[in-house]
């Protein structure tokens, strides 16, 4: 009987992440993006490593 | 100065806790809003404001995610150019002893497989193998593994390598796996390491689904996942000399709690923290904020 052999790839999953459509505003003066619009914004980064919210919750990996 | 990128929150609530005159964030993706002279001798970094930091008043410095931004619609060559010299500054200070925390690039250095043999001196550590053509799987005898990825890169469909319980008799042999013997668990523990201090929380597991917590979230800010523990003196001892050992004051250790005891997983140099104290309960952020500013930031 043969065996289906599985892979690394074959098992990977799509991470829990959100995209966002636009980067929110960055301000020079507070240092900060404004925080009244960015509530509902979540980033993604290529590596997987994490995407958050404003809150700095991570929604996948955390490694770095 | 805070080298990171503009849409990090972590970065924000830091500058919220530290005070924005005491502060000087420098934004890797926005690397052309600055001015910067860089020399063998001096260099100073402006904002469009005019707040600036220069090699006579920086205190100390801490990297914090910058390159997981992307610099948009830029060349590969102009990409490399920038990170090369934002390295440079980084390594400036890292050389002069100013620098917080862990290089981004630390686990280039000291990756999952040596950090487990130092864990295996203070902790419980799990059964661990990376395979090429299934070599050592023999050895791992009735037991029961897990994949792992070891850089949690993604695929080029943006898929992620979870946790994930295998037969080690259906592996394909072409391939690198990482395997580690399957914990059975009733709790993931984590340990925020800043300084001196350690702040330990547990994660029921109840719940989960799979394997990994990362993979089935809750992100509703109010229901507090991680709850504060309490451990031993024994474990703090551990822990501190864990960290001794590998050269570090900062990151995040993963443990298992099981019946066999707590079980360490692995160490993160730039782990996130963040979420495990968002309503700051805790003091995680105020306590980063001290620690980053205990000679200055």
């Amino acid at each position: 009987m043969l065996i289906e052999l599985i892979t690394p790839l074959v098992l990977a999953t799509a991470p829990t992440a959100v995209v966002a459509s636009e980067p929110i505003q960055y301000n020079h003066g507070t240092q900060m993006v404004a925080m009244n619009s960015a509530k509902d914004i979540l980033q993604y980064t290529g590596s997987g490593t994490q995407t958050y919210d404003i809150n700095g919750k991570p929604h996948d990996s955390d490694n770095d | 100065m805070l080298i990171t990128g503009s849409q990090d929150p972590t970065s924000s609530l830091l500058i919220l806790k530290l005070g924005i005159e005491k502060v000087f964030r420098f934004n890797y993706d926005l690397f052309k809003d600055y001015s910067l002279e860089f020399t063998p001798d001096y260099w100073k970094i402006s904002n469009p404001t005019g707040h600036s930091i220069d090699s006579n008043n920086v205190t100390s410095c801490f990297w914090w995610k910058a390159f997981n931004f992307y610099l948009m619609d830029q060349e590969e060559f102009i990409v490399e150019e920038v990170k090369y010299i934002f390295r440079e500054l980084y390594h400036w200070c890292r050389l002069r002893g100013l620098v917080k925390g862990n290089p981004h690039d630390f686990h280039n250095h000291m990756g999952k497989m040596n950090i487990l043999s130092i864990a295996s001196k203070y902790f419980k550590t799990p059964k661990t193998l990376a395979t090429f053509r299934l070599g050592g799987v023999d050895k791992l005898g009735e037991l029961s593994v897990v994949a792992k990825s070891f850089t949690s890169g993604l695929t080029t469909t943006n898929k992620a390598l979870m946790t994930t319980a295998v037969n080690k008799a259906t592996l394909h042999p072409d391939y690198p796996w990482y395997l580690q013997e399957l914990i059975d668990s009733k709790a993931d523990i984590t340990t925020f390491i800043c300084g001196k201090k350690q702040f330990t929380f547990s994660r029921d597991r109840a719940t989960l689904k799979g394997l990994d917590w990362r993979a089935e979230q809750n992100f509703d800010i109010d229901s507090e996942e991680w709850l504060r523990v309490s451990m031993s003196l024994n474990f703090e001892k551990s822990v501190r000399n864990f960290c001794d050992d590998l050269g570090v004051d900062w990151g995040r250790i993963d443990f298992m709690e099981s019946e066999g005891g707590i079980i360490f997983l692995e160490y993160n140099a730039n782990g996130q923290w963040v979420f495990l104290d968002l309503k700051e309960k805790h003091g995680l952020v105020r306590g980063v904020a001290k620690y980053l500013s205990s000679n200055g930031i």
